[in-house]
């Protein structure tokens, strides 16, 4: 035994190169898979601790105006174990060169709340004797460049009041700065102040006033309930919302992006991993088929063949073990780095990292199993043969059938006849097995370089075709209420402004059959163009807005299971009962579910004789994005101005973090399709050894043996290379339509200049891989090698 | 033991060492051999295994190059050869034949025997007797267009004897050629050899079986490196008369 286990290991240094392959293989198929679905808990632990330490509220009620002593009634209510009033204002803020949205808070000014705690970074807290310090949120601060001492200038009906920065703070309410569910965090365009409580009661015009009620649950106390009983406290005071913890504005984004995360865990990094498995299977494979000469061997000397199993199943352990131990580490690594990434993007404080046993466990736990499935069943082959036979490896009965394969006896005639040429042409189909190896290697090489590749283009596809062919509007102007359309067009006046089109947003409730969906929908005009419309199928979209149709994206009819010609029934605030409306065009859209209706449908829904408009989508020219953005906020009613450069730019800033997620992706795929493609060439060399110094001996240079094991590489390469993306692309769309909703769907989408990058990438592997198995023939013992046994 | 070098000597060999070292272990598989071989000459190398018979013959083929001593083949001092002259002296003036054939599998018979042709043609004019030719001299020109998976054991010997031929070499060189092959079969390559040396041809043959030494003009005895015996055989024995 001890012999055979000497074996081993001198058949490991003799293919060092494969052997180490094989260790990064597994090692790289766990790290990435670990680090992914590590990352993903350690993000979720690290949320789940901020916001605890943070006590976000269980939830808030919103009403109109409270007096602040029904906190106390709040208070005494069963399960309640805090609650917090403030005074919220969402207002606006000059910072000269522009105008950003502002909400200001009022807390208490001694002591942090005991609810939405605000945890000072820098400065110091409020302070009671001096009611104008405030405190401003980090995030928004650094976007703005605002500073500890700085003084702003808060819009108030109309005029301005100037505050002082007393310090810099964070809230788990506001991790994720944003007001509502569906609004994109731009920290460049929307801040938090905190301010004393009388302050913000004395400079909104408001006394003994608090609108928003965040309350704590003692464990295990019934929210709803709660609510209920917080809701009929707070009833006289017209209640607007409650908003559990789950749908709390920053809460939910993280969790979105969390959730998001660890879909990618499951999809791109498994991906890998199971090509690193499917990849060491078959290198296994062939690593013990063709040892056949020497397990014949070892068992004419009188080993057992559980000896001779034995020794190949100690040759895979060691590959798992080995190869699991170092992935483990660089996973472990990775994850670090990944949840770090994550972490200073949403803004959290705390980074909650842990070995996360159970995940590496079942990836070592798969790779063992592959390794060992993969090594026993030609180990078992080879132990059962007859020692003769195998040891023999019979060198009368060439173990290759040649044979001339098709395209050589169809086009043999306009081809080279050098034997040079034909050569590699030969070893293309030499045999059926080697060449699926090959050629599934190359596939599974480009699977990995094509989708990760698809997983980046298909985003920018995705925001150019938004962006250019969708958003057809520089500015979107939002008004504080619906008014007259006439009203809503005075933005025309504005220098600058080219175009203006209005819309009514309104939310609704759309319902067919069991199905029901809230989603906002948009009265337009049939001339209305700011929106970029393609028609899957039904009537042109002027049509149907001028005869009362409803517009529905595809994606959404699908999902609801309506058609061209069904009717769907709508429910707005305004009304009571619904509105019958018939689909008359199926839309193509990329993002959002966007409804649209002619302007008499939109009369109907808000119970009004007049067209309304609440939005102005504005286009703009010869004048700078700052001018125009500060123009619109001083027009009458304007409640908020989105410019599409803005968003933009800001979609960009935030898909870094994305690109360096999916350039990380690249950079596994890269190293993987590389040992794989190397394992297999130098495969493709070793088990022909004696053929390869033959070929030498007679007389062949080395120029010539490069080229012809070049061709062979190439045109094996280039018969997987169409397959390889195709399925890159399948797999890609696989991906994309697991994490695609009836609200955003993903195509798998390789730009033209990737396919260069793609065919570049591969080029170099192929290449590279080459290296080591042309060193190896040049480097051979030519003696010897002409003696071995194939 | 004196050489005496005439213009017909083919092949010089002076003090020729070959040693292995293996860790701790040296081994002198060559032990300071001196040799000359003439044109034209059958030579048998006789001896039992490990006596450094196919060290003496791939020191001769240039597919491994002395420790000390000096070779000299066709007026070619190729004792310190680079791997680069080392294979275009292999291209131009070795023909090899290999105890396990070596044929290429994915080249059909013809095929085999052509790749050394083409060798041998790409630096200099081609050689004159076509590939075809080749196999019908050794007799097997029927089997042209097989696989080598598709011939016999003796079949593909002979292949492999046309295509050491094919580059119209200045010597054959024959490790146990006869070594897996039955006895008819065997009978029919050491044929072969013989008529290519008959038409002048130089052939060394390597082999441990005393009786097929018979066949050669000279038969050199070695054992540990040194060669201990020289036998001149005035009668040659004809291939079809050696019984082993
Ligand atoms: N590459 C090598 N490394 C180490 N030792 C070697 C090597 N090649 C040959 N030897 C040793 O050199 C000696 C001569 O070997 P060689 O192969 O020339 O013997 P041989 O006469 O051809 O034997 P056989 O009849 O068995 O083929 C032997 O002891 C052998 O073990
Ligand atoms: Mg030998």
């Amino acid at each position: 035994m001890k012999m055979l286990l000497l074996k081993t290991w001198r058949d490991m240094k003799a293919r060092k190169g494969q052997f180490i392959g094989l260790i990064i293989l597994v090692m790289l198929g766990i790290a990435i898979y670990s680090a992914f679905v590590g990352a993903a808990s350690d993000l979720q632990a690290s949320a789940d601790r901020s916001n605890e330490e943070f006590h976000l509220a269980d939830f808030e009620t919103r009403v109109m105006a409270a007096p602040t002593e029904v906190a106390g009634e709040i208070a005494d209510i069963d399960g309640v174990e805090t609650v917090q009033g403030r005074l919220i204002v969402d207002t606006g803020l000059d910072m000269g060169t522009d105008e950003v949205a502002i909400r200001v808070v009022g807390i208490p000014a001694d002591a942090s709340p005991a609810v939405d705690e605000v945890d000072v970074v820098e400065g110091s807290y409020l302070d009671s004797s001096r009611p104008k310090r405030v405190l401003a949120h980090n995030g928004f601060a650094e976007a703005r460049d605002v500073q500890v001492g700085d003084s702003l200038r808060v819009r108030v009906d109309g005029a301005t009041a100037d505050v002082e920065v007393g310090g810099l703070a964070q809230s788990a309410e506001y991790f994720f700065l944003r007001r509502v569910k569906d609004e994109m965090p731009n920290a460049e365009e929307f801040g938090v102040l905190w301010a004393p409580q009388e302050t913000v009661e004395e400079l909104f015009g408001q006394p003994d006033t608090y609108n928003s009620f965040a309350v704590l649950l003692e464990d295990g106390a019934d929210r709803d309930a709660v609510i209920d009983e917080v809701e009929s406290v707070l009833g006289e005071y017209y209640v607007l919302s409650s908003t559990t913890i789950e749908d709390q504005p920053s809460n939910f984004g993280i969790q979105e992006e969390i959730k998001q995360n660890r879909e990618m865990a499951g999809l791109m990094p498994f991906l890998i991993l199971a090509v690193s498995a499917m990849a060491l299977a078959i290198a296994m494979a062939r690593l013990v088929q063709s040892q056949r000469g020497e397990i014949g061997l070892s068992k004419a000397l009188g080993y057992t063949d559980r000896q001779v199993l034995m020794q190949y199943l100690t040759y895979s352990v060691v590959v798992a073990v080995v190869g699991s131990v170092l992935g483990i580490a660089l996973g472990q690594l990775s994850a670090y780095g990944i949840s770090e990434m994550y972490r200073t993007l949403l803004n959290l404080p705390i980074l909650e990292s842990s070995f996360h046993a159970e995940v590496a466990g079942g990836a070592v736990l798969l790779s063992v199993v592959v390794c060992l499935v993969a090594g026993i069943s030609p180990a078992v082959r080879s132990a059962r043969m007859a020692p003769a036979k195998a040891m023999h490896s019979d060198p009368n009965l060439s173990q290759t059938k040649g044979r001339i394969p098709i395209v050589e006896r169809l086009l043999g005639w306009a081809m080279p006849r050098t034997i040079a040429f034909r050569l590699p042409l030969r070893n293309v189909f030499r045999s059926r097995r080697r060449s699926v190896y090959t050629v599934l290697g190359t596939i599974f090489a480009l699977v990995l370089i094509v989708s990760t590749w698809a997983l980046n283009d298909s985003i920018g596809y995705l925001m150019a075709a938004q962006f250019e062919e969708i958003d057809l509007w520089g500015a979107a102007v939002t008004f504080d209420e619906n008014i007259p359309v006439s009203e809503a067009r005075a933005a025309a006046d504005v220098r600058g402004v080219t175009d203006v089109d209005t819309a009514l947003a309104t939310p609704v409730t759309l319902s067919a059959g069991d199905e029901e969906r809230e989603l906002i929908l948009s009265a337009i005009s049939p001339d209305a163009d700011f929106h970029g419309f393609e028609v899957e199928e039904g009537a042109e979209v002027e049509e149907t807005l001028r005869g009362g149709g409803l517009v529905l994206p595809g994606n959404l009819a699908r999902t609801l299971g309506v058609g061209v010609g069904d009717t769907v029934e709508v429910a707005s605030p305004y009304i009571d009962g619904t509105i019958d409306i018939e689909v008359e065009t199926l839309s193509k859209e990329m993002w959002g579910s966007p409804l649209f209706v002619g302007e008499e449908v939109g009369r109907r829904l808000v119970d009004s004789d007049q067209s309304l408009a609440n939005v102005a989508y504005v286009d703009y020219e010869g004048v700078t994005d700052d001018e125009i953005e500060k123009a619109l906020f001083a027009q009458p009613r304007v409640a908020d101005v989105r410019m599409k450069n803005a968003v933009v730019e800001m979609l960009e800033g935030s898909m870094g973090l994305f690109r360096a997620v999916v350039g990380l992706l690249f950079v596994f795929a890269f190293a993987v399709a590389f040992v794989v493609i190397y394992n297999t060439f130098t495969t493709n060399v070793i088990e022909r050894t004696r053929e390869i110094a033959t070929i030498q001996t007679i007389g062949e240079d080395r120029r010539h043996m490069a080229w012809m094991i070049t061709a062979e590489n190439l045109l094996l390469a280039v018969v997987s290379v169409p397959f390889g993306v195709l399925a890159g692309l399948w797999a890609a769309q696989q991906m994309f339509d697991e994490v695609s909703t009836e609200a955003y769907t993903l195509p798998a989408y390789i730009s033209p200049d990737s396919y260069w990058l793609i065919a570049g990438s591969v080029l170099a592997i192929l290449l590279l891989s080459e290296i080591p198995p042309l060193r190896r023939i040049f480097r051979m013992d030519l003696a010897e090698a002409t003696k071995v046994m194939e | 033991m004196s050489i005496t070098t005439t213009t017909d000597t083919l092949v010089t060999l002076e003090k020729v060492t070959k040693t292995y070292t293996m860790g701790e272990v040296v081994i002198n598989a060559l032990n300071g051999i001196d040799l000359a071989i003439k044109r034209g000459e059958f030579l048998a190398v006789l001896g039992p295994s490990g006596s450094g018979k196919t060290t003496l013959l791939n020191m001769l083929g240039g597919i491994d190059s002395p420790t000390s001593g000096r070779i000299v083949v066709d007026g070619e001092d190729i004792t310190n050869h680079k791997r680069k002259q080392l294979t275009y002296y292999r291209r131009e003036k070795v023909g090899f034949i290999f105890q396990f054939f070596n044929l290429i599998p994915t080249l059909t018979a013809v095929e085999n025997v052509r790749y050394a042709w083409e060798l041998a043609a790409r630096d200099g004019g081609a050689p004159n007797t076509r590939p075809e030719k080749l196999l019908e001299a050794v007799g097997i020109g029927d089997r042209a267009n097989h696989f080598p998976s598709q011939m016999s054991g003796g079949e593909q010997q002979r292949v492999a004897v046309a295509r050491a031929l094919a580059k119209d070499p200045v010597m054959i060189l024959g490790d146990e050629p006869t070594g897996n092959l039955d006895f008819r079969m065997g009978k029919l390559v050491l044929g072969s050899l013989k008529e290519l040396n008959d038409r002048g041809k130089t052939v060394v043959l390597v082999t441990h079986n005393s009786p097929i030494a018979a066949i050669a003009d000279r038969v050199l005895h070695i054992r540990d490196g040194v060669i201990f015996e020289e036998e001149i055989n005035e009668h040659p024995t004809p291939a079809d008369e050696i019984v082993w």
